[in-house]
């Protein structure tokens, strides 16, 4: 049984420029220029909201956390981050693709 | 049972006064909180200086909230506490919890913010981000109102939560399609699990089991702090539809495609379910209890068109904002006021020669 890792598609909305993001460490293919783009916005952690509970009172709550390089949020966080900043569709490959 | 509010009662009749106002007629931003949206204030002493100059910051968010967010904080939180960071559980920026909203005054503790130099703006995003998510909870789950048991599953459904198709294949065909087909199946089972659900009651009423019950009786894996506070009692096992692709792609595809044929499914049948809806943030995808609250932070984010087409915030417009908009078009929509709401303190003012701030 072989692990895939998941594989990202970024689009330009109403262009034709796309790119495919995937594994640790990052690797892409597509327009070379969206590539780089996006490529210089994945660099270090990313801050993430997330919830938070207390074991005591039953207190729920927002918690931030910082997601590091090669945890398994931290591709799809920054690229949910880089679509955000430059205005791309991201969806995720085919489920029986590579 | 006792008579629900509805879904909108944060309307007020009151106008609103900016916080700016206030400060300029030398006024307390606690009387701001007060006049404004009926709060009482707590800000602990305890902990390191700048206790104010946090509460100060915190005002200037709260000033600059989207309306509906205003009209929640005046309508069903009665308290809004800053309490010091050893009160919260790690790394917890704020919380709700029936009428009171408890905010964390001291984030410079918290690790993921200590150890850099966060800017001022990401402070601000983060705050109004924790203040919108934690009143999206009040809107939801408030016992005084809250929605629909049947709407919150229909905002669980369009963020694409579903069961592995080898353990439930129903919500893979025609079914599952259209969001209103999908949430009837998941109210069904879910009250099949518990008669309790009942899909006409508010999520927040004392009738219905707490909302981390929800969490067990809907996920397929709740943390272990739920298992300590809920029920074990047959769950539909949902999964986000990131975990959910994670996990498909870890299996053998061969074995995957016999074992889908043996239920009536190919593998693209499997692969277009889980794109049709897609959750809209790692926090949505964290809880199904976290979802809705989710949903209306990322209704009043400044996302782009594309994203508010997404099915989740589709409906999150339908059963959180409709209705809030709904009553103010009935009512006609309001003005900011001039001035502070306080006729003969606004004299005395007046009296003082400080009648100009007011406009008149």
């Amino acid at each position: 049984m072989t692990e895939k890792t998941s594989r990202y598609l970024l689009r330009r909305r109403g262009g034709q420029e796309q790119a495919e993001f995937w594994g640790n460490p990052v690797e892409s293919e597509g327009d070379p220029a969206l590539c780089l783009r996006i490529n210089s916005l994945l660099s270090g952690p990313v801050l993430e909201l997330g919830p938070s509970s207390d074991p005591q009172t039953g207190e729920r709550g927002t918690a931030v956390r910082t997601i590091h390089p090669g945890h398994p949020d931290w591709l799809v966080a920054s690229l949910r981050r880089a679509a955000r900043e430059l205005n791309l569709d991201l969806s995720e490959a085919q489920l029986d693709a590579k | 049972m006792e008579d629900l509010a509805p879904l909108s009662p944060y309307r007020s009749d009151r106008q609103y006064a900016r916080l700016e106002t206030y400060r300029r007629l030398g006024l307390a931003d606690s009387t701001w909180a007060a006049e404004q949206f009926s709060l009482r204030v707590h800000v602990s002493a305890a902990g390191p200086p700048g206790a104010e100059q946090r509460a100060g910051e915190i005002w200037e968010a709260v000033d600059r909230l989207p309306m509906q967010v205003k009209d929640i904080l005046r309508g069903v939180i009665d308290e809004l506490r800053l309490d010091q960071d050893p009160s919260f559980a790690p790394d917890t920026l704020g919380t709700w919890r029936d009428g009171t909203m408890r905010l964390n005054r001291d984030w410079s503790l918290i690790p993921s913010l200590s150890n850099q130099t966060w800017h001022r703006d990401l402070g601000y995003d983060l705050l109004r981000a924790t203040l919108v998510h934690e009143a999206g909870h009040a809107l939801v789950e408030d016992p005084r109102g809250g929605i629909r048991v049947r709407d919150t599953v229909a905002l669980i459904a369009a963020s694409g939560w579903l069961p592995h198709p080898l353990d439930d294949p129903i919500p893979y065909g025609p079914l599952g399609r259209h969001v209103a087909t999908l949430s009837a199946y998941y109210l069904d089972r879910l009250t099949r699990i518990d008669p309790s659900w009942n899909g006409d009651l508010s999520l927040g009423s004392p009738a219905l089991p707490p909302p981390a019950q929800l969490d067990r009786d809907l996920m397929r894996e709740v943390s272990s702090f739920k298992r300590l506070w809920t029920k074990d009692r047959g769950s539909l096992r949902l999964l986000g539809s990131d975990q959910l692709l994670r996990r498909l792609r870890r299996e053998d595809p061969a074995m995957l495609t016999r074992e889908l044929a043996e239920r009536g499914l190919a593998l693209e049948d499997v692969d277009s379910a889980l794109r049709r809806r897609r959750g809209i943030s790692l926090y949505a995808e964290d809880a199904i209890s976290e979802t809705p609250a989710e949903i209306f932070r990322c209704i009043h984010a400044p996302f782009s068109r594309a994203e508010h087409s997404r099915p989740a915030l589709i409906e999150g417009e339908r059963v959180l904002l409709e209705p809030w908009r709904s009553s103010e078009r009935a009512v006609g929509v309001r003005r900011p006021a001039l001035a502070p709401e306080r006729p003969w303190e606004s004299l005395q003012l007046v009296r003082r020669g400080v009648g100009r701030e007011l406009g008149r």
